[in-house]
């Protein structure tokens, strides 16, 4: 199969587009554990929540665009309420609390989805600018699957600069590697946490929207990106942008290969690809923290 | 007068186990105290009170007649207090340039005065924090406290783990800041180190207060130094 060449690039662009959503999905959820030691396993329930606004609003508006603007500035503000009026109660109680809380919150979204909206799968259509095919490489390839794809190179490059070559983001790496340490130099790493938090549900958000026309919106669509996600930050390390980088690009051509070469074992591959990286690398390939300086 | 910094009679717990059992100490602003003490005396949980990242359950500090209960350890670091701490604590994602902007505020000490007064640090400006040999992490650690322009400076053994060489720059430095005026209490375990800097001088035993007075004074005191500093 994979010596048709044709083949062979169609999977490697099906795996660079699930790539970048779990990429778009995974800084978020690597930066704010890497800051706050929050693991909020709920990051999922906002791409979900974000892909239904997007359905609702491409549907009453008929602008796929107007959604595209929308919904994640939507989903990053619900983000950032559902963590100051809930989530952030239980940041001083460790990881399984943080558990226990955002699990409650996956299946409260769950519900509420499925009381507004029914149970049955709802599509988005690919808005008409981006019907039909390109070639690339010879190969004809949907427009709207390149256009994900660009987006998250395009949201790769923003965020490079941002968080390496400036000041807001050297603020940003500051806080992961010692949020304490930033305290004492007069840094509050609480705003800078709430711009991080809300920047990681609008990445939550926004992959939400362009998933949608291609995987379908439906409750459980967070569940079943999540755990991938977490595998993600696992393996790339907590708290960095490269790492985040690595790792979606790890899990999303295992994922894609794993489902052609072992179509019994596809998860096999990803857990394997985990397992390996975790052996040589336990902090994951990586992470921020490359010592720890402070005593 | 009064002082620049006062603490007075603060009670500190770290989960359950109470670590000062009332600490007091002052520091007049140009003035260099040292706190002395052996190991878990509770000379560094001292300085960490009062940045407030172990916040006192009692007692006051004030500082430039400021009351600091119910701040943020930020909103300390913002009152004019700036914390060096034991093993310098640089950023390793950060160059160390970066280290300096982040913390860069208010006027007098501006980075490049500070690549003035610490060439060592200034020829490796664009490396990583993670890269930095201890003598230059302590350098950069200074500088990047002094870059905050702060009133008072707490310093968390400074000399801790470098070489004799790099101890004496370190000295020379500090004498520097001394004479410019600037007020800093000091932690330190190498004795010769602290009655080199300091004008008074705070004992420290078992989370309370031993002795205090003129550094010169706690030379000739042995009993003092034999019973709680081991020198």
């Amino acid at each position: 199969m994979l010596s048709d060449p044709t083949f062979l690039i169609e999977q490697i662009l099906n795996s660079l587009q699930f790539s970048m959503l779990l990429f778009l999905l995974a800084i978020g959820l690597s930066v704010v554990f890497g800051m706050m030691d929050y693991l909020n396993l709920s990051h999922g329930t906002i791409y979900m929540l974000s892909a239904y606004l997007a359905y609702s609003i491409a549907g009453i508006s008929g602008s796929y665009w107007l959604a595209l603007l929308c919904a994640p500035v939507a989903a990053a503000l619900i983000g950032v309420s559902l963590y100051y009026l809930l989530l952030q109660r239980v940041t001083q109680h460790g990881h399984l609390a943080q558990v226990l809380l955002t699990v409650g919150v996956i299946y409260f979204g769950t519900e509420m989805l499925r009381i507004l909206y029914g149970d049955l799968p709802k599509g988005v259509p690919v808005p008409a600018a981006l019907e039909g095919v390109a070639r690339v490489l010879g190969v004809a390839y949907p427009k709207y699957r390149l256009f994900i794809i660009s987006v998250g190179l395009v949201t790769m490059g923003v965020l490079y600069v941002v968080l390496e070559r400036t000041r807001l983001g050297a603020l940003v790496r500051a806080g992961v590697d010692d949020r304490v340490t930033a305290e004492t130099m007069g840094i509050d790493i609480a705003k800078v946490f709430a711009g991080v938090f809300a920047i990681g549900a609008y990445l939550a958000g926004l992959a939400g929207v362009i998933a949608a026309p291609v995987f379908g919106v439906y409750t459980g669509m967070d569940v079943s990106v999540i755990i991938l996600v977490l595998i993600v930050v696992v393996i790339g390390g907590l708290g960095s942008l490269a790492g985040a980088i690595v790792g979606s690009f790890l899990i999303g051509f295992a994922d894609t290969f794993g489902k052609i070469l072992l179509p019994e074992f596809a998860m096999v591959m990803i857990y394997l690809v985990m397992a390996l990286a975790l052996v040589f690398r336990p902090s994951g390939l990586m992470p921020a923290r490359r010592f720890m300086a402070q005593g | 007068m009064e002082p620049l910094l006062r603490v007075d009679d603060i009670q500190t717990y770290l989960g359950e186990s109470h670590i000062l059992q009332g600490v007091s100490l002052e520091a007049q602003a140009g003035e260099v105290v040292a706190l002395l003490g052996r190991n878990g005396a509770g000379k560094t949980t001292t300085l960490r009170s009062i940045m407030r990242i172990t916040p006192p359950r009692g007692g006051k500090v004030m500082f430039d007649g400021q009351d600091l209960a119910g701040l943020k350890t930020h909103a300390v670091a913002r009152a004019g207090i700036a914390f060096v701490q034991e093993q310098r604590a640089i950023f390793p994602s950060l160059t160390v340039e970066e280290n300096l902007i982040i913390a860069q505020r208010g006027e007098g000490w501006t980075m490049e005065r500070v690549f003035d007064e610490f060439p060592r640090v200034a020829a490796r400006r664009r490396n990583g924090g993670a890269q930095l040999s201890g003598g230059e992490q302590q350098m950069l650690a200074i500088a990047r406290a002094l870059v905050a322009n702060p009133r008072l400076i707490l310093l968390d053994e400074p000399s801790e783990g470098l070489a004799p060489i790099i101890v004496e720059q370190i000295l020379e430095l500090l004498l520097k800041l001394k004479a410019t005026g600037l007020t800093m209490v000091l932690v330190e375990q190498s004795f010769a180190l602290a009655m080199a800097l300091a004008d008074r001088a705070v004992v420290l035993g078992k989370g309370r207060v031993r002795w205090s007075g003129a550094a010169q004074e706690l030379r000739a005191a042995d009993d003092i130094r034999h019973a709680w500093l081991g020198v």
